[in-house]
């Protein structure tokens, strides 16, 4: 069954199309990241999911269960917030059993579930304190804890980490995770951050102008982009573009001049005189000894212009045409300065797609 | 389904009319909803009086000579008006009583503001001490003022002449320009606190590290003010001249406590004289064509007085 | 260094100044207050004197037990509470909508809110009379309250619109997701955060209509509803004035505007600019 499937949803305000028909599904206990720039349309996608806001058009299941028009109170839902929207007024203990209050629990059913789901997340000391008396940390731990003490059928996480700072959110992103397998909770989590995308999701939906670009497991997106806008925001550094044509013989001319490139045998129907994109990502290049000519592999000649030592890595700059490009080398390879270097990527690794409908283009 | 935790439990919202306002909550007409009490109030006492006040304008209303009927007379109020010298004399008036009283609560507002724009308990409790008059009701105010300025009784008369200034008691109300210079004055202590807080607002409102800049960038403290405090309070100053216009047009309660007009019509403006011909010759036509014309003349001020603010910012 | 003196001057010349002004707006009322405790022959005479020679009760005593002040008073206060009652509630829910709601014309109906200040008071009181007249409420309480909403309600609004928008709107979506509704996150969750504001502007109301001269003097004319200002006004006769029974009314009448002002007066003069600097 289902944790949530939704049908054609539409958003407008006014003129402006928010959502053009977006279709999801989430399997249960699955964990879906919608991942997008911002004014993408994926924090309206989750208020809709929630019922805070109304969709133009399409319908919505949750749990096996139409969904549609009901009260978020109804849904079965619970939402953690980019703010927190914890309830100033009230102590932690109140603002987390605020939901079981709404819907008539007792006392002590309050107080136990409370417990229970404070102990899980380690704040069972903070019970009496307001929100205004805890720290960055501390505020999303009870933020969470609000949404699990319900045990609802569905969680909704609105970039839930970007309020913290890089060492806690590395630290609360892995706490999620393990949340996600103990309890085994459906969840759907925006954010923009493509690193928490790869890390958490057993599914990610890219969207970009209030349209689902591609959908499915993080390495199979990180495998095989459907178009050049996912290919560019998964991954860091991003993958590497160049933009050229085909030319005869089954070499590839850069834009704006620079060396002809030889490509590599490939499965692709590539007819002379064709615009394409060619990507390749950092971590795919990889030096090659002088002298040494591997049969297979796409050949870049790079000057290299900065040189970045991470210590695991080092980040190579070099251009070809127009093009800026990275390579992310073992941190032990030797580079210096200015002299000029060879650079390959397999071929079953390289990226293509057409340069002007952006999509990736299929062995025939 | 069993799962959910609802479980048949009904939501907890207190009693039958609790629900059905909280249903009602939910449906797409709530914002309208939340407005209608509040807009059928000021519909009801602001909106339907003044379209009814400004028709009274053009109709025969004397609640003394029911005999004359409640007829329609056309501009007959606006021509009498026209040839009716109390009304020029209060119209100058007004102009003068206005101009003045603004300038003075003005500069004061912002001579005051400047200087209580400091750090310390001290200044914070002469913050409150300054806001006072303010609050004080205009019938205390006056009269208060009235015995202090007293000509036989006046404290400020004792002072005045302990002080050397004048040689004996004056009696500020006796004579036109004085009556006018004094009623100025008691409006200005009531009236400039208004401006002092809106001013210190804005004076708080502007970073601090504006004013270290310019001093790294040598400007003494005169050139900070003329470059940066005065620019940034432009909006403040604007709003609040404006909102202290239109109220004193349109407000005759301290002048009204205070000399009633007199001396010889020397403080007598126009919302002065609408009011005593409403009040005490209950002659609402005419005093709806004077208040109509206040009310032209406050939307054209407002126009000018705009348009020239947002010049004078190019 | 001459930086520093030159700045150490300057300050000090600041802190003449604001106590100066201090000194302008309170001794006023200084002088009110010591001469409520004066004889008459104190008041009345030909060499002042700056303190009286003893603390005169008589003036209080005469101005609670021989006048009608305290009916006065009362008036004032069942009407102020009238007031107070109809800001708030039309009040509170009209800055709500404004401040959580983008519908068609909010825009339009917030400035007629605010443009609605710019009517003359004459022009409405002359028109408030006859309606009241008509639906019987002309020299009541009620209708007096009626009247100040006029020019109390809209100010209520835009200062109360203020403290709202203060309110982080995902309190009320989370509200929603753990099961209010829409006027149950408002009540629940919204109204305890604005407690202070509320009062601010609660108190701000109260003081206009307990001043409030010119309505009240059209609007009413039987002692069973005539409030404080017109009845301190009345006392003010033709010749000989009461200057000390004046001042003792004046006093009483304008210790709790004080003291409602020393109470608020921190969240009453933020909740004042915002509306003001906004409009």
């Amino acid at each position: 069954m289902n944790a949530l499937a939704i049908r054609n949803i539409q958003k407008s305000f006014g003129a402006l199309k928010v959502l053009n028909g977006i279709d999801l599904t989430l399997e249960e206990g699955g964990f879906l990241v919608l991942l997008g720039p911002s004014g993408c349309g994926k924090s309206t996608l989750l208020s809709i999911i929630a019922g805070l806001e109304d969709a133009s058009a399409g319908s919505i299941e949750i749990g096996g269960r139409e969904a549609t028009g009901l009260h978020p109170r109804d849904r079965d839902i619970a939402m953690v917030f980019q703010s927190y929207a914890l309830y100033p007024s009230m102590q932690v203990e109140r603002n987390m059993g605020f939901g079981l209050e709404m819907r008539g629990a007792g006392v002590d059913e309050r107080k136990e579930k409370v417990g229970a789901a404070a102990d899980l997340l380690g704040i069972g000391a903070l019970l009496e304190r307001k929100p205004a008396q805890l720290s960055g940390g501390q505020r999303q731990r009870v933020a969470m804890g609000r949404a699990i003490v319900r045990k609802p059928r569905l969680f909704l996480l609105d970039e839930p980490l970007s309020n913290l700072d890089a060492k806690l959110r590395t630290k609360m992103r892995g706490e999620i995770k393990k949340l996600h397998q103990s309890l085994g909770a459906s969840i759907v989590y925006v954010t923009h951050d493509q690193v928490e995308a790869m890390t958490l999701a057993t599914k990610v939906a890219v969207m970009r102008g209030g349209t689902i670009e591609q959908i499915g497991a993080p390495m199979t997106i990180y495998r095989e982009p459907d178009n050049l806008f996912v290919a560019g925001f998964i991954g860091a550094p991003p993958m590497n573009f160049v933009r050229g044509r085909i030319v005869e013989g089954g070499g590839f001319a850069p834009d704006g001049g620079g060396d002809r490139i030889t490509m590599p045998a490939m499965e692709h129907r590539l007819e002379p005189g064709r615009e394409i994109v060619l990507g390749v990502r950092p971590e795919n290049l990889r030096p090659i000894p002088p002298g040494v000519s591997p049969e297979g592999l796409l050949r870049f000649n790079a000057v290299p212009d900065v040189i970045e030592p991470m210590g695991a890595d080092t980040m190579v700059h070099f251009r070809v045409g127009q093009s800026e490009l990275i390579a992310r080398l073992d941190g032990q390879t030797e580079v210096s300065g200015s002299a000029p270097m060879e650079l390959g990527c397999e071929a079953s690794a390289l990226h293509l797609f057409d340069a002007t409908t952006e999509q990736r283009l299929r062995p025939a | 389904m069993g799962v959910g935790v609802d479980s048949g439990r009904r939501p907890f919202t207190g009693g039958r009319l609790g629900r059905a306002i909280g249903a009602m909550s939910e449906t797409r007409s709530w914002p309208f909803l939340l407005i209608v009490p509040s807009l059928l109030v000021i519909l009801l006492v602001v909106l339907y009086p003044t379209l009814h006040g400004i028709s009274l304008s053009f109709r025969e209303m004397r609640l003394t000579r029911p005999d004359l009927g409640t007829g329609f007379v056309g501009l007959r109020h606006y021509v009498d008006l026209w040839h009716d010298d109390i009304f020029w004399r209060s119209l100058a008036n007004t102009f003068k009583w206005v101009t003045l009283a603004v300038s003075l609560e003005l500069a004061m507002g912002m001579i005051s503001a400047l200087a209580l724009n400091r750090e310390g308990p001290l200044m914070r409790i002469c913050t409150v001490l300054v806001l006072l008059p303010w609050f004080l009701p205009n019938v205390v105010a006056a009269n208060m003022w009235a015995l202090m300025l007293d000509a036989r009784l006046g404290v400020v008369n004792e002072l005045l002449v302990r002080m050397g200034l004048i040689d004996s008691y004056v009696a500020w109300f006796a004579t036109p320009t004085s009556g006018l210079l004094a009623a100025v004055f008691i409006e200005a202590w009531h009236g400039y606190p208004f401006f002092t807080l809106l001013i210190l607002a804005g004076l708080k409102a502007i970073p601090k590290d504006l004013y270290q800049a310019a001093s790294v960038d040598g400007a003494g403290s005169y050139q900070a003010f003329r470059n940066i405090t005065l620019p940034m309070l432009r909006m403040i100053v604007v709003t609040a001249v404006i909102l202290r216009v239109i109220s004193l047009a349109n407000s005759p309660e301290l002048l009204l406590i205070l000399t009633g007009g007199g001396p010889g019509d020397s403080t007598q403006v126009i919302s002065l004289y609408a009011f005593k011909t409403a009040y005490e010759s209950f002659d609402f036509g005419y005093a709806g064509a004077l208040s109509v014309v206040t009310l032209l003349l406050l939307m054209v001020f407002c126009v000018i007085y705009l348009r020239v603010s947002r010049v004078l910012e190019k | 260094m001459a930086v520093s003196r030159h700045t150490r001057r300057m300050n000090l010349i600041a802190h003449g100044v604001g106590l100066g002004f201090a000194l302008f707006s309170v001794l006023p009322i200084v002088w009110l207050v010591i001469t409520s405790f004066k004889t008459e022959a104190e008041i009345v005479t030909d060499t002042i004197t700056f303190l009286p020679q003893s603390l005169q009760l008589q003036n209080y005593r005469d101005v609670w037990a021989q006048s009608n002040y305290p009916s006065l008073m009362w008036n004032s206060i069942v009407t102020t509470f009238y007031t107070v009652t109809i800001c708030m509630v039309a009040g509170s829910l009209a800055a709500y909508s404004f401040s959580r709601n983008a519908f068609p014309l909010r825009r339009e109906l917030m400035l007629f809110y605010l443009v609605v200040r710019m009517f003359p008071a004459v022009l409405i009181i002359i028109p408030l009379f006859l309606i009241l007249r008509t639906v019987g409420l002309l020299d009541t309480r009620f209708g007096l309250s009626l009247a100040y909403a006029s020019f109390l309600l809209p100010l209520f609004v835009w200062m109360m619109k203020g403290f709202f928008d203060a309110v982080p709107p995902d309190l009320e979506r989370a509200a929603r997701i753990d099961g209010c509704t829409r006027i149950g996150a408002m009540v629940r969750v919204v109204l305890p955060l604005v407690k202070g504001g509320l009062g601010a502007c609660a108190v701000f109301v109260a003081i206009g209509a307990w001043n409030e001269y010119l309505f009240a003097l059209m609007l009413t004319s039987s002692a069973g509803s005539r409030t404080w200002p017109v009845g301190l006004q009345m006392m003010v006769g033709e010749f000989q004035l009461p200057w000390g029974l004046l001042a003792a009314s004046g006093v009483i009448s304008i210790l709790p505007v004080v003291a409602l002002f020393a109470i608020v007066q921190r969240a009453m003069v933020r909740g004042l600019t915002v509306g003001a600097i906004k409009g």
